[in-house]
């Protein structure tokens, strides 16, 4: 304390350590020609990334539609494309997704149809030797793939994670599990921050050529790693002190309301279409 | 006098959100600012504005006569110029910090501007010295106290020897004795004549002569 009091008594210049010199003169620099947009490029698909998580966070303010219903008619839906024999289901689900993509904004239409579109394309790469074993449905895969890629990620906009979780637990999924996922989604956040702050602090000085600039990224993501390990042990230890005993319940509140008959309703219209589209209530319509 | 830097009716916003408005001041060259307000009031977004990391939406950000514009900083070489004549020093020093040693952490910006390898040694030796931090030259930054990350992070920042020092919040989370440590540097830098403009609550900072204080109020506008 004697020496605190010390330190804050003694007058500028004094019990300090003096001033490089070179830092009191201007310095002029002028630097070279470069075109490299290494870092901007890093810095944007960073800042693409988090836009998506701060959306998904939000999420829309209140939909009509629960996140337990969304998530398990689209578990349905892509178990029903799986089973999907008959060209037509997979068409009226392809003109249901289509018109519902319609209403959305260019940038999530682009987030939405890029992976979807990329997805399928692998699997039409996987499934081209196929096509010379004469197998006439090459594409049939492939098309499935694009329609439960598309399906997941319009959950994935729709519905903030937190819902998306909660609703798992409506399915009975370990809590466990459920935990991962929510911390997971948590800390990519927060880890994507602390790598967006590095990555701008990297700019910022980045003021000459940098010929390691791969060493300074990899100490970006190091820096990250070890932020993470730090953020999961204190984590840890703050869930320790709140009686965490390796069990974790998600809250359920179920309450019977009248949109609920809808769900039902559309859940029925659903299975009736991809019955008749399959043949199965063939007898009963002639 | 011309002044390094000049907002003239400068509107942000993000989302809807309106994070500066119709701000307007100068900074001359050699002048203490203090900037306060309350929490979420836009200062942080007024320094990525002022680091060329945002530009306004409405009115002008001229910094030594030339504005700041996007296309402006598209150009690298122009970017970097302007990069080297502003030192910022983040609030949060752990997200400044990214190279294994104390020494290549404020070798880094030297290094940057092609220094021989002797100059940088010169440069880092002077600076650990003067910051009182030898001690740490091998150490890992994020093995590092608060007060240590702070002094290694304004180290790093002033390798550039830039034209003005711009610290958010420098006194957050630290000891007395390393909040001391700051409130003399501040007082020793701002008396030989460099240019620095700190974002702060603390009511120490304020008491001092030849200060010039910007108060933001909660609407996000600048008070006089």
């Amino acid at each position: 304390m004697e020496r605190i009091k010390q330190l804050k008594h003694c007058p500028a210049g004094q019990g300090r350590n003096k001033m490089p010199a070179w830092l009191l003169q201007k310095d002029y620099y002028q630097p070279g020609h470069s075109t490299e947009n290494f870092l901007n490029k890093t810095l944007l698909s960073i800042i693409a990334k988090m836009i998506i998580f701060r959306e998904n966070a939000i999420g829309s303010k209140k939909s009509f539609v629960s996140a337990s219903f969304k998530f398990f008619f689209v578990l349905l839906l892509i178990f029903l494309i799986s089973l999907a024999r008959s060209l037509l289901f997979l068409l009226i689900v392809l003109a249901v997704v289509l018109i519902y993509l319609c209403f959305l904004s260019g940038h999530r239409l682009l987030a939405i149809l890029k992976p979807a579109l990329a997805a399928a394309l692998f699997c039409l790469l996987i499934m081209l030797p196929a096509a010379f074993w004469g197998m006439s449905s090459l594409w049939v895969l492939p098309f499935k793939v694009f329609l439960t890629t598309v399906i997941v990620a319009l959950l994935a906009y729709n519905t903030p994670f937190y819902l998306l979780t909660k609703a798992m637990g409506g399915m009975h999924i370990p809590g466990l599990f459920i935990m991962a996922i929510d911390i997971a989604v948590r800390y990519i956040a927060l880890l994507g921050n602390t790598a967006y702050d590095l990555l701008i602090a990297l700019k910022l000085r980045s003021v000459g050529k940098n010929k390691r600039k791969y060493q300074s990224l990899g100490g970006i993501m190091g820096m990250t790693f070890i932020k993470s390990q730090e953020y999961a042990a204190e984590t840890y230890n703050a869930m320790l002190c709140r009686c965490f005993t390796g069990e974790y319940h998600v809250a359920q509140h179920h309450h019977f309301q009248k949109k609920h008959v809808l769900y039902v309703l559309v859940t029925l219209f659903l299975l009736i279409i991809f019955l008749y589209t399959e043949g199965y209530l063939a007898t009963w319509f002639h | 006098m011309v002044p390094l830097i000049e907002l003239s009716h400068v509107e942000y916003g993000y989302d809807g959100v309106i994070a500066l408005q119709d701000i307007s001041f100068k900074i001359n060259t050699g002048e203490l600012i203090l900037l306060v307000g309350p929490n979420g009031c836009g200062k942080s977004t007024l320094f990525k504005l002022l680091n060329g990391l945002i530009f306004p939406s409405k009115g002008k950000y001229i910094f030594d006569e030339q504005e700041i514009t996007p296309q402006l900083l598209k150009n690298n070489s122009e970017a970097k110029k302007f990069h080297k004549r502003i030192g910022y020093v983040f609030q949060n020093p752990d997200a400044q910090l990214f190279n294994p040693t104390v020494y290549d952490e404020i070798a880094f910006g030297p290094r940057q501007l092609q220094f021989s390898e002797a100059a940088v040694n010169e440069r880092v030796e002077s600076l650990l010295d003067f910051l009182q931090i030898e001690n740490l030259r091998d150490r890992a930054p994020y093995h590092l106290s608060g007060g240590e990350k702070k002094k290694v992070s304004i180290a790093a920042v002033l390798a550039l020897n830039p034209d003005i020092l711009m610290m958010d919040e420098p006194l957050n989370g630290l000891d007395e004795k390393a909040r001391i440590w700051i409130e003399n540097f501040i007082t020793d830098f701002s008396s030989a004549g460099k240019t620095m403009l700190i974002a702060s609550h603390e009511k120490e900072l304020l008491a001092r002569q030849h200060i010039k204080m910007l108060k933001f109020n909660e609407k996000h506008q600048l008070v006089l």
